[in-house]
């Protein structure tokens, strides 16, 4: 009885799996970018991590993103996390990334988005109707003195127009 | 409309109260246009407090309104007011201040109507936004002069729905976050919340404009005192209890866009509440504008003896001139008539203010109540008048 239960279970988390490793996949296809929302009070880290690893936290009505706001050419993944209230999403758009996104996950969630990031301007935001108006708003320039992403140390929050 | 020998007409007091709630923001405009941005973001936390307290600051220059319409209610409002204080010169002074004010006002606010909050609610709009501006300026102009009492039915009409949109916004807010009481406590910035209170109260400072149908409404000046009170004491408490839940936006850009009710809306309940709140703003901000308009051929009537129907033609020429100018770079002169008109209304208010202080003196009865009323009024005139000159646009 133990024994059949036991198989059973590993039957289904063998097709959650599957099904997950499905989505990731989908979702990284054309576009050069990957997203991997997670479950509201998650810590996934699974799926495509395999850009420069950056830290962003969204709150009502902020992004924060960890390190510094300049970076280097090239691929990161973004790992966002809901420390809000509210369903929040990280969206990206810049040259070659057009409006890449997380899609919108719960408070306490996290949420991994890989882009390949050129030289110029991205925008993040979170793209549920008003947030980037009240201030979830943040631009990084890539290229000109990039040192790539920062994962630690002290965070920088651009909330609308300002530093705090 | 009073005919061309410049008759008024009597007019109901239900028509009044429309009118006089329409003056106070009026009151959707305060709501969702004027109050986070009067506020400032760094006092947002306290919102609920400094709306309360720039109410219950205005008290003060309602107090003089309320006690120079005891003794003469007429359509020379404010400047018949200045008149019976200190005469007829400063009256003219006061009155004609007053008129330069508003008609600017009318000019500079048409454009904001069509540039800036228009296209929050219809994006689309602005290929359109020039013949809008004439339209808007030529319709309503029209509308005033030749059929100003549907306009005051409209008024009426406009001011209920917007205590409706008023209600079901500050009701989508508490339903995601609740009632906190935290609204009208001082969490920090005590300066920046000082001075959201003084901002707030200038907010009020249309409230006078039903003086000027003193002349005409049934019942006479004691009618008249009673809506001017009534009127602002529930935009007042309407005011506090439906700004207060909007502390919950403490730390967003609320108070620096265009149109912050739009967007609570969206973000609180969807694009449905955010378009009607977008369009009955839309309404509220040209009820006030069309409230303006005839308390100035009142005025032009009161002090040159012109028909109301002639001096409604005048007011019309000049704010179609105006719109028609504006058009040159509509936004560089929005920002180049705002601030004159603004000095013009604080210099105008602070004549009738000091007045009052000066007539008490001369009758010999200055009690320290009316020497404290008329401290607080031109002091908040004065307030008024340093934040527009320090925001002025030309240097």
């Amino acid at each position: 009885m133990r024994y059949h239960a036991n198989i059973r279970t590993f039957a289904i988390a063998a097709v959650v799996a599957v099904v997950a490793l499905g989505a990731t996949a989908c979702g990284s296809g054309s576009s050069g970018s990957s997203s991997t929302p997670a479950a509201a009070g998650g810590d996934s880290t699974t799926g495509a991590t395999n850009g420069t690893l950056v830290n962003v936290s969204l709150k009502e009505y902020s992004i924060t993103v960890s390190g510094t706001m300049t970076l280097a050419a090239g691929t990161y993944t973004f790992h966002v996390t809901n420390d809000g209230t509210m369903g929040h999403n990280l969206t990206v758009n810049g040259p070659g990334v057009s409006n890449q996104t997380t899609g919108t996950f719960d408070a306490g969630g996290t949420a991994d988005l890989t882009v390949t990031l050129k030289n110029g301007t991205y925008d993040l935001y979170c793209s549920v109707p008003g947030h980037k108006a009240l201030g979830m708003d943040a631009t990084i320039t890539v290229g000109t003195g990039g040192s790539g992403g920062g994962s630690s140390g002290g965070g920088s929050t651009q909330s609308g127009g300002g530093w705090s | 409309m009073s005919d061309g020998a410049g008759e008024l007409r009597p007019l109901p007091s239900i028509l009044l109260w429309g009118f006089a709630i329409s003056c106070l923001g009026g009151p959707l405009a305060l709501l969702a246009v004027e109050l986070p941005d009067a506020v400032g973001g760094r006092a947002l936390d306290s919102i609920g407090l400094v709306t309360l307290a720039g109410a219950a600051l205005f008290v003060a220059p309602m107090l003089v309104w309320w006690r120079f319409s005891a003794r003469i209610a007429s359509s020379g409002g404010l400047y018949a007011f200045t008149r019976l204080a200190v005469g007829e010169r400063v009256a003219r002074v006061q009155g004609w201040t007053w008129v330069v004010s508003y008609q600017l006002y009318l000019g500079f606010t048409v454009t904001e109507v069509v540039y800036d909050l228009l296209p929050q609610a219809f994006p689309g709009v602005d290929p359109w936004r020039k013949w809008l501006l004439v339209g808007v300026a030529c319709g309503l102009a029209a509308a005033l002069v030749f059929a100003e009492r549907a306009v005051l039915w409209v008024l009426l009409g406009s001011v209920i729905a917007q205590v409706v949109v008023m209600v079901v916004l500050a009701g989508a807010v508490l339903s995601g976050h609740g009632w906190s009481w935290s609204s009208f406590s001082v969490a920090s910035h005590s300066g920046s919340v000082a001075r959201g209170i003084a901002n707030a109260s200038l907010l009020f400072v249309c409230g006078s404009l039903p003086l000027f149908l003193g002349g005409e409404v049934t019942g006479g000046g004691r009618e008249l005192r009673r809506i001017v009170a009534g009127s602002a004491g529930a935009v007042a408490v309407l005011l506090v209890v439906t700004a207060a839940p909007l502390a919950v936006y403490a730390g967003s850009d609320l108070a620096g866009l265009e149109l912050p009710g739009h967007t609570v809306a969206l973000v609180e309940s969807g694009a449905t509440l955010a378009r009607w709140v977008a369009v009955v703003a839309i309404a509220s901000v040209l009820g006030l504008m069309a409230a303006e308009f005839i308390a100035l051929t009142r005025l032009l009537h009161a002090m040159t003896g012109a028909g109301v129907q002639r001096s409604a033609r005048l007011v019309a020429a000049g704010f179609v001139a105006l719109a028609l100018i504006s058009l040159i770079d509509p936004e560089r002169l929005y920002s180049y008539m705002i601030t004159p008109s603004l000095v013009a209304l604080y210099v105008s208010q602070v004549i009738v203010f000091g007045s009052y202080g000066v007539m008490k003196l001369r009758e010999r009865v200055l009690r320290p109540s009316d020497l404290l009323v008329t401290a607080v009024s031109c002091g908040l005139m004065l307030f008024g008048l340093e934040v527009v000159i320090s925001q002025q646009p030309y240097f």
